[in-house]
C-alpha cells in the first residue's frame, strides 16, 4: 500500500531499466514485482463506489497472479466477504495479509474486529492489544473504543471505562461518548452518564442518538425541560426521528394537549406502524379525550401487535373499567398481572373489576396481594376498606382506615379519599349496612 | 321404448340408469348413432365439473413456464410484486405457504408465487401436505383412471381407432363427442384434433369451437394461442364463461391490469354479474389492494346476499381493520347459511373475543376442534394460544403451541411464539432453537428472522444478526425495528 494520492496509485516504474532487463530471464521476475501493488489503485476505486462484483473479480485476478500474496487483495476481499457477512471467511483473509505484512496495524485491527463481530470478546482483546502495542507513539482511538466494547460485553466496566476515556481523548467521534455513558447508565451513575452525553453533543451538535439518550435520562431523572429540549434538538436535525417523536409527543401528552401529540403520533405511525407502544400511547390520548370507542381500538391494535406487554393489557382494563365493562376489563387485567407481578395497580384495577361483578371474595384476594406489594399506597388501602367493609369485615375494615389516616399525617393524600375514607368511617361507626361506599376515582398511573 | 325409457332418465339426471340401457341397446344395434351420442352425453355429464376454478398452479408451471412479459415488474402492475400497496404485513398473517390471509381459500391462493426454485421446491401446495402437486394435469388424470374402473369391458370409445375427419364434419356428433374426449377420456391431444377439423368444417364461424380450442390450448400449456381463439370468441358472441376464461389466461400471464380492463369491458355487457366481480374481487385480492377488493366484494354481496366467498372476504377484512364485531356479523350469517365447518367455528371464536362476547369464545373453539381435521387443527389451536395469552396464561399458551406442533409439525409461526415465550422464561438457547426452526421451515415470515437477529444481537453473536436481519428485511422491506437493529450493525460491517 505505497499509494498516496498524488501518484494516484501508480507506482513508479524506471521504463529505461526495465528494458534492458527484458532481454534476459531474470528480467521477466524483476518486472512482476511491482505488478503485485500496481492494481490497488483500482481496486481502491471500486471498493469505494461499492462495486464489490467487479472488485471481486478483480481482487481474484490478483491473487491468482501473485499468488495469494497480494496484501491489499486480501485485505479488501476480507472487508467484500464481511459486508456479505462470511466472517470466518474474511477472517482467512486479514490473517493472508497479515502474514503478508505483520507490521500494518490495519490488518491486525480487522483480525481483532472480526472476533468481535464472532462474538469471542476475549480473543478480540487479546489482538486489539496486541495492535495498540504496534501503534504506541500515534494512538487510535478505534483500537481503544473497541477495546471498551469488548470489555463492556465481558462485564469488566472498569477496564471497559478506563479504554474509553483513552477513546475520548482522541477523538471527536460519538460513539465513545455514548458508550462511556451507556456504561454509567448501568452503575446508576447518572450525573457522569449525563455529563459524558453532553460532552458528545458538544462535539458533534447534530448527534440525534446522543441527544435522544440524553432526552430520555432527563426524563427519567423529572427534568421535563430539558428533555423536551433535547428531543426538539433531534427533531430539528431530523424531522422524521421516531426516536425522539414519541418521547415528544409523551410530554406534550402530559401537558394535555391531546390533538398536538395525536398529530405527532400521527407522523410517527407512517415510519413505525408496528410498534406497540405508539398504539397504547395513542389510545390513551384518546381516553382522555374521553372518546372511548377510539381508545379501545387503539389499545386493542397495541395489544394485538404486542400480547406480552403490560402497558396496553393495563390501560385496556383501565378504559374497559371507565366504560363499565368489568367482566372485559378483568380479563385484561389478569394478563396484566401476569406479565408483570410484582406492579401493584393492576391487581387493584382487578379488584374493582371483580367488586363490580359482585365476586367480593375474589376482589378481597386480589387487594390483599395489592395490599402485601405496596402496604403504603392510600388508593390500595381505602378499597381495601370498601371492600372489606362490604363483606361485612367491619373491625379489619376500620384498622385499615387508621393505617390510612396515619399515612395522610405524613403525606398528602387525595381530598376525594380523605372524602371517601371519612364517610366510611362514619358508616362503620353507625354500623348501618349500607353498601353504598363511593369509589374514589382512579387517577392514571400513565404510561411509558 | 327402452330408447324413450333412457332419454327419460337423461331428463331426469339419472346418468349411470341411462348409460346401462344405452350399453343394452348398443349390443343390438351397434351402429345406432342417437343411442351412441345419448350414452356419450350421459357418460359426459356423470363427471361433468366446472373447470374454470379448477385449476392449480403446479410446480412446473409456476417453475419452468415463463410466459410473464418482465422480469422485473413496476410495482402494482403485476401478482408477483404486488409491491407498494400491501401495507399491513404486520396485521395480517400468512398462511402456511406465504400468501397474506384471503377470505375463503381457492386455487392459486395455496400457492406462493415463487421467485426461486429453492422456495417453490420447498412450500407445500396444498394446505397440508409438503408434497408439491406436480402438474396440473395431475387432477385430470386420476379422474380419467377413475372413470375407466367403472366401465367393465373395456372403453366406450377407442379414441385411438376414431375416424375424427368424418365425425368432424357432422356437427350434432361432434360436440358431444368433443365433451366426451375433453372431459370423460381427458385427452386434451385428440380433442383439439377433433376441433381443430370441426372449426374448419364450419369455416372459423361457429364461437363455441373457438372456445374448445382455447379450452384445449389453455390446458395445453399454449397460452398465447387459448388468448387468441378467446378472443376471437368474445367477438362473435358475448358470454360470461369466455370472458372468465379470458381473465385466467391473463391471470396467468401476470397482467393483472388487462384482466381486469377484461372484466370492466364484461361488466358493461353483464352488468353486475357475480362471477366476473368475484373475478375482480380476487384480482384485487391478490394485488394487495384491499379498499378495491372489499368494494366489489360489497357489490356481490348486494347481488348475491348468500355468496360465500364475498361474505367471507368482507368479514375477514372487518377482522384485520379492528373492527371484530361487524365480522362477527358477516361470520354468523355464513352460520346462518347452513355453512358449518371448523375453520368458521375457529372464525366466530376468534371474533367473539376480540369483540368481547366471551360467552361464546370456549363453546365456538369446542366445536372447532371437534369439526376439525388435520389440516385445520394446527390453526385452532394456535389460535387458542393466542386467546390463552391474552388471558395472561402463559403456560396453558405454551401447551397449545405445542399441540399446534403436535398436529402441524411445519407450523413456523407457533415455533417462532414458543420461542417469544422461551425468551420471557429465560431460555435464551432454547428460544433461539426455536426461532431458526420457524426460520428454516417458512423463509417468507420476518418475525423468526427479526427475532433470532435481535436475540443474537443482544447475545454478541453480530455474524448471525447480520445475516437473519437481512433475511428479514428482505420479506418484509419496511419493517422498522429490523431496520434499525440493521443500521446498528452496519457499523461493524462496513469500513472504509
Amino acid at each position: 500500500m505505497a499509494n498516496n494520492v498524488l501518484s494516484n496509485g501508480r507506482i513508479q516504474q524506471q521504463p529505461i531499466i526495465s528494458q534492458r532487463l527484458t532481454r534476459n530471464e531474470k528480467g521477466k521476475k524483476v518486472l512482476e514485482i511491482p505488478a503485485i501493488e500496481s492494481k490497488n489503485w483500482l481496486l481502491h476505486r471500486h471498493y469505494t463506489r461499492h462495486e464489490y462484483k467487479t472488485c471481486k473479480i478483480l481482487i481474484d485476478q490478483e491473487l491468482t497472479k501473485s499468488n495469494g500474496h497480494s496484501e491489499y487483495a486480501n485485505y479488501l476481499k476480507g472487508l467484500i466477504l464481511r459486508r456479505e457477512g462470511k466472517i470466518q471467511d474474511s477472517l482467512n483473509c486479514f490473517q493472508a495479509a497479515y502474514n503478508i505484512n505483520s507490521t500494518n496495524v490495519n490488518n491486525v485491527k480487522q483480525i481483532a474486529k472480526s472476533f468481535l463481530i464472532m462474538g469471542s470478546h476475549k480473543h478480540a482483546v487479546d489482538i486489539f492489544l496486541e495492535a495498540e502495542k504496534i501503534l504506541l507513539k500515534t494512538p487510535d482511538w478505534e483500537i481503544y473504543f473497541n477495546l471498551g466494547e469488548c470489555y463492556a460485553k465481558l462485564n469488566q466496566l472498569h477496564e471497559a471505562k478506563k479504554y474509553l476515556r483513552r477513546s475520548i481523548e482522541l477523538t471527536k467521534n460519538e460513539l465513545p461518548y455514548i458508550l462511556l455513558s451507556r456504561i454509567y447508565l448501568l452503575e446508576d451513575n447518572v450525573t457522569e452518564a449525563q455529563n459524558a452525553y453532553t460532552a458528545a453533543l458538544s462535539e458533534n451538535p447534530e448527534s440525534i442518538e446522543a441527544a435522544t439518550e440524553l432526552g430520555l435520562l432527563y426524563l427519567k431523572i423529572g427534568d421535563v425541560q430539558r428533555a423536551f429540549q433535547q428531543f426538539g434538538t433531534a427533531i430539528a436535525h431530523s424531522p422524521n426521528c421516531t426516536k425522539a417523536m414519541l418521547p415528544i409527543a409523551y410530554i406534550i401528552q402530559n401537558h394535555q394537549e391531546y390533538d398536538v401529540a395525536l398529530s405527532k403520533y400521527k407522523l410517527a405511525a407512517q415510519s413505525i406502524p408496528e410498534s406497540y407502544i405508539l398504539w397504547n400511547n395513542i389510545g390513551m390520548c384518546f381516553y382522555s379525550k374521553q372518546k372511548y370507542v377510539a381508545a379501545i381500538s387503539c389499545l386493542k391494535r397495541a395489544h394485538y401487535l404486542n400480547s406480552m406487554a403490560f402497558l396496553p393489557a393495563y390501560n385496556l382494563g383501565m378504559v374497559f373499567l371507565t366504560t363499565g365493562q368489568p367482566a372485559s376489563a378483568a380479563i385484561y387485567l389478569c394478563a396484566a398481572v401476569s406479565t408483570d407481578s410484582k406492579n401493584p395497580m393492576p391487581y387493584l384495577l382487578l379488584g374493582l373489576a371483580l367488586k363490580r361483578l359482585d365476586d367480593l371474595e375474589g376482589a378481597e384476594k386480589v387487594l390483599q396481594k395489592a395490599h402485601a406489594l405496596s402496604p403504603q399506597d392510600p388508593l390500595i388501602l381505602i378499597n381495601y376498606a370498601i371492600i372489606l367493609e362490604a363483606q361485612g369485615k367491619r373491625n379489619i375494615a376500620a384498622e385499615f382506615l387508621t393505617a390510612l389516616n396515619d399515612i395522610t399525617a405524613v403525606i398528602d393524600v387525595d381530598s376525594q379519599i380523605t372524602q371517601t375514607a371519612k364517610k366510611l368511617s362514619m358508616k362503620i361507626q353507625l354500623e348501618r349496612t349500607n353498601k353504598q361506599g363511593e369509589e374514589p376515582r382512579i387517577l392514571n398511573s400513565d404510561e411509558v | 321404448m327402452e330408447l324413450f325409457k333412457a332419454l327419460n332418465l337423461f331428463n331426469q339426471g339419472k346418468y349411470e340408469d341411462c348409460a346401462t340401457i344405452c350399453t343394452n341397446l348398443l349390443k343390438k344395434n351397434p351402429l345406432d348413432q342417437t343411442v351412441w351420442v345419448l350414452k356419450m352425453r350421459a357418460l359426459t355429464l356423470q363427471i361433468y365439473v366446472d373447470d374454470i376454478e379448477g385449476e392449480e398452479e403446479g410446480i412446473a408451471e409456476s417453475l419452468l413456464d415463463n410466459y410473464t412479459i418482465s422480469s422485473m415488474p413496476r410495482p402494482g402492475t403485476s401478482l408477483k410484486n404486488p409491491g407498494t400497496s400491501f401495507t399491513g404485513q404486520y396485521l395480517r398473517p400468512k398462511t402456511q405457504s406465504g400468501r397474506p390471509l384471503t377470505g375463503v381459500v381457492r386455487p392459486a391462493t395455496q400457492s406462493a408465487m415463487s421467485q426461486s426454485i429453492e422456495q417453490t421446491l420447498k412450500t407445500p401446495r396444498t394446505a397440508m401436505t409438503a408434497r408439491p402437486i406436480t402438474a396440473s394435469s395431475s387432477r385430470s388424470v386420476r379422474l380419467g383412471t377413475a372413470s375407466m374402473l367403472t366401465e367393465p369391458g373395456g372403453p366406450f370409445i377407442q379414441l385411438s381407432r376414431l375416424n375424427i375427419s368424418k365425425y368432424a364434419s357432422q356437427p350434432c356428433i361432434a360436440k358431444p363427442l368433443f365433451e366426451y374426449i375433453y372431459y370423460h377420456e381427458h385427452d386434451v391431444r385428440y380433442a383439439l384434433d377433433l376441433a381443430v377439423q370441426a372449426t374448419q368444417v364450419c369455416q372459423y364461424k361457429d364461437w363455441w369451437w373457438k372456445v374448445q380450442l382455447g379450452k384445449c390450448y389453455y390446458s395445453l400449456g399454449l397460452i398465447r394461442d387459448a388468448e387468441q381463439q378467446f378472443k376471437s370468441a368474445l367477438k362473435d358472441s358475448k358470454t360470461i364463461e369466455v370472458i372468465l376464461r379470458l381473465v385466467r389466461v391473463y391471470v396467468r400471464l401476470d397482467q393483472p391490469l388487462t384482466a381486469l380492463e377484461t372484466c370492466k369491458k364484461g361488466l358493461e355487457y353483464f352488468s353486475n354479474d357475480v362471477n366476473i366481480l368475484t373475478e375482480m374481487g380476487r384480482i384485487f385480492d391478490s394485488l394487495n389492494n384491499m379498499s378495491m377488493s372489499l368494494k366489489y366484494y360489497k357489490i356481490i354481496a348486494q347481488e348475491d346476499a348468500s355468496h360465500t366467498e364475498a361474505i367471507a372476504s368482507i368479514g375477514i377484512h372487518h377482522f384485520y381493520n379492528d373492527q371484530p364485531e361487524l365480522a362477527l356479523r358477516y361470520y354468523r350469517r355464513l352460520l346462518q347459511m347452513g355453512v358449518y365447518n371448523a375453520e368458521l367455528f375457529n372464525n366466530l371464536g376468534l371474533c367473539c373475543f376480540y369483540a368481547q362476547q366471551y360467552d361464546h369464545v370456549i363453546s365456538c373453539f369446542e366445536r372447532a376442534i371437534s369439526l376439525s381435521t388435520d389440516e385445520t387443527m394446527a390453526d385452532i389451536w394456535y389460535n387458542i394460544s393466542h386467546i390463552a395469552l391474552t388471558v395472561g396464561d402463559i403456560i396453558m399458551a405454551e401447551e397449545c403451541l405445542k399441540l399446534a406442533i403436535v398436529s402441524d409439525n411445519r407450523y413456523a409461526l407457533a415455533y417462532n411464539n414458543l420461542g417469544v415465550i422461551q425468551i420471557r422464561n429465560g431460555n435464551i438457547t432454547a428460544a433461539r432453537t426455536y426461532f431458526h426452526a420457524a426460520a428454516n421451515i417458512a423463509n417468507f415470515l420476518y418475525e423468526p428472522h427479526f427475532n433470532s437477529a435481535y436475540l443474537a444481537y443482544k447475545v454478541g453473536d453480530l455474524q448471525t444478526s447480520y445475516i437473519a436481519v437481512q433475511k428479514s428485511l428482505s420479506t418484509y422491506p419496511n419493517h422498522a425495528d429490523s431496520k434499525t437493529l440493521l443500521n446498528k450493525l452496519e457499523r461493524y460491517f462496513t469500513y472504509m
